[in-house]
């Protein structure tokens, strides 16, 4: 396998994912910039200029029309996703961690970092075709209570729900417009770092610097666990093959005195079901922060500390593997 | 609000797969009077994807802006290249993968060793064994500039379409600036071995090398291609695209073969790879 390098950032990556029909892979990192490049080719399509501070969080709607950011510089920003325009900016008291749009973008999420005196704040606001339309004042606002430790990374799950992982390793579920809270548990032993939804929205991953990621139910259930013996940063799950991905790594431990000129970060593979490791692709020169698979589970990317993003498209013997031989 | 304890309030929404392959939201509520009602919504999740395709070709038109408003079609070697081959290693035993890493920790250090960096990419190979050497030779020629990409200190690379400052490199006529457009597009002149050959043919007297790249780049990255002419320009009617994965490559032949193109309707097949005949 030949990976694709991407070299658009400066600084380490925050954010990767792909649009919902796979031929276009979104870049943020801590350089405040936002990309966007071809998932088939590598190469740079455009960039999304305007924000002063690292852009924690990037989405883009379902028909990859418009995309979205929220960054440290207290801003979320709705751009146009053709031309790069930015077409609105909500202004926040605080560094913006999460943003997502709802499967029928007329509705986003912002949750805002517990930072200069501010709670960790979650924001409901409405999203219209003509962005004058847009009203200056959200729909909801919500404050996850303290005691949850601040949000890290929060979620749309079914029927406007929402899931937040927390720095304490907890997982929430809240009610989007009412802004209850729905349930709350106790997941991980570390801050959570990510969490992706599978492909039908029925149960969901999140990776921890505990050293697992795990698969939960909607109900906040723990139905698969993941061990590693190193910080995970981020993982996805695999809409084809039954497998998950997870990327990860920590500096200090990973320093030898042969400086490789092949990174030695590795990106991951567990098989879901299984729950064992069957495969590892290296190649950062630093921790890998962010992964994303492609919706038709025939590449992934990877997004590391080092500012680089690698893009790999699977070698048929990724596609024959089988852990097991009752696999399909 | 809720206070305290993480015992919810309502039941938490649930989601149920339906053996037709729907699925049913359920998902409840406190109505005006604070009684509970559950609302149950039947969806079917999936991409439409005809849909998803004709989305697919429309986005290709788009222009490139932001930071890569400049570039002009295909990678742009300050921003994309192909990485040297590395395994996905795989086994039905994790103690093997961390076992599998000291013979390509070996390797890589007895190349740190001899200090070898590679003119183009700044990679610890030869220059002439760049995995990116096509592309950036291939700019290099249709812009006329020199140095390699992405590195901090270019080691005195040469420009092979020479421009006037000079790198102190003698640059044969027949590829200085002038001559035109490249004779092929990436890649000319190195051993292709380990990237995937095709052939398309019946293409029309009129195609030029951008149109060539053009075809074949939504297939996946196009390490070379070479269009096949006759002293004026005009096209002979074949060609060769080599892939970066059999992946790509098959994709090409599955969507060109057959493909109409130009009132001409086009054949495309595994091929082995030649080396281009001197113009």
């Amino acid at each position: 396998m030949r990976p694709i390098v991407c070299q658009g950032h400066t600084r380490p990556l925050t954010r990767v994912r792909y649009n919902r029909d796979g031929d276009l892979m979104f870049s943020a990192g801590k350089d405040a910039k936002f990309n966007v490049w071809s998932s088939a080719t590598g190469e740079l399509i455009g960039s999304y200029d305007g924000h002063t501070g690292v852009v924690w969080d990037i989405d883009v709607d379902a028909n990859t029309t418009r995309t979205m950011s929220g960054s440290a510089d207290s801003s979320a920003r709705l751009w146009d996703a053709r031309s790069g325009k930015c077409l609105y900016t909500w202004t926040t008291a605080s560094p913006v961690r999460s943003v997502a749009f709802t499967p029928e973008a007329d509705l986003a999420l912002i949750v805002t970092d517990k930072k200069m005196g501010q709670p960790c704040t979650a924001i409901i606001v409405e999203i219209k075709d003509n962005v004058a339309d847009i009203p200056e004042a959200p729909l909801n606002i919500f404050l996850p209570e303290p005691e949850l430790t601040p949000a890290t990374i929060a979620r749309w799950g079914p029927e406007h729900t929402i899931y937040m992982g927390h720095e304490n390793g907890t997982v929430s579920c809240w009610d989007a417009m009412s802004g209850e809270r729905i349930a709350s548990k106790k997941i991980h032993s570390g801050v959570v770092t990510d969490l992706q939804f599978s492909e039908d929205g029925t149960y969901f991953i999140t990776s921890s610097k505990d050293m697992s990621a795990k698969i939960l139910d909607l109900k906040l259930h723990v139905i698969k666990n993941f061990q590693t013996e190193r910080p995970v940063n981020s993982a996805c799950i695999c809409p084809v093959k039954e497998h998950v991905i997870l990327g990860g790594g920590q500096d200090a431990s990973q320093v030898t005195t042969t400086t490789a000129k092949v990174g030695k970060f590795e990106s991951r593979f567990y098989h879901k079901i299984l729950q064992q490791e069957f495969g590892r692709v290296r190649g950062h020169f630093g921790p890998i922060n962010t992964v994303a698979v492609h919706p038709d589970g025939t590449s992934f990317t990877s997004g590391g500390e080092e500012g680089l993003i690698r893009l790999h498209h699977f070698d048929p013997d990724y596609f024959r593997f089988k852990l097991d031989p009752r696999d399909p | 609000m809720t206070t305290g304890d993480s015992a919810p309030q309502l039941p938490l929404p649930s989601v149920h797969a339906n053996k037709n392959g729907t699925y049913t939201h359920t998902l409840y509520k406190l109505d005006d009077q604070g009684r509970k009602v559950q609302v149950k919504r039947i969806l079917r999740i999936g991409r439409d994807m005809e849909a998803s395709k004709r989305a697919i070709e429309e986005r290709k038109k788009w222009a490139k802006f932001g930071a890569a408003k400049h570039h002009g079609p295909g990678p742009d070697t300050e921003t994309t290249r192909v990485d040297t081959e590395l395994p996905l290693r795989l086994s039905t035993n994790p103690q093997q993968l961390d076992a599998m890493e000291p013979a390509a920790e070996e390797a890589s250090r007895k190349l740190k060793d001899t200090a070898i960096k590679c003119r183009y990419c700044g990679g610890p190979h030869w220059s002439k064994e760049c995995p990116s050497k096509d592309i950036i030779q291939s700019l290099q020629e249709a812009t006329g500039l020199g140095g390699p990409g992405g590195d901090d200190a270019p080691s005195g690379a040469p420009g092979l379409g020479a421009g006037p400052s000079g790198s102190g490199r003698y640059v044969p006529p027949s590829l200085r600036d002038g001559t035109g457009a490249p004779r092929s597009g990436y890649g000319n002149g190195r051993r292709m071995d380990d990237t995937y050959a095709v052939r398309i043919a019946i293409l029309p007297e009129d195609t030029t090398d951008a149109d060539l790249i053009e075809l074949a780049r939504p297939f996946g990255h196009v390490v070379r291609s070479y269009l096949a002419k006759y002293d004026d320009g005009t096209c002979k009617g074949f060609a060769f695209v080599n892939f970066a994965t059999m992946d790509m490559a098959e994709r090409a032949i599955a969507k060109l073969h057959g493909y109409g193109y130009a009132n001409l309707i086009l054949t495309c097949e595994h091929s082995k790879p030649r080396e281009p005949k001197p113009m």
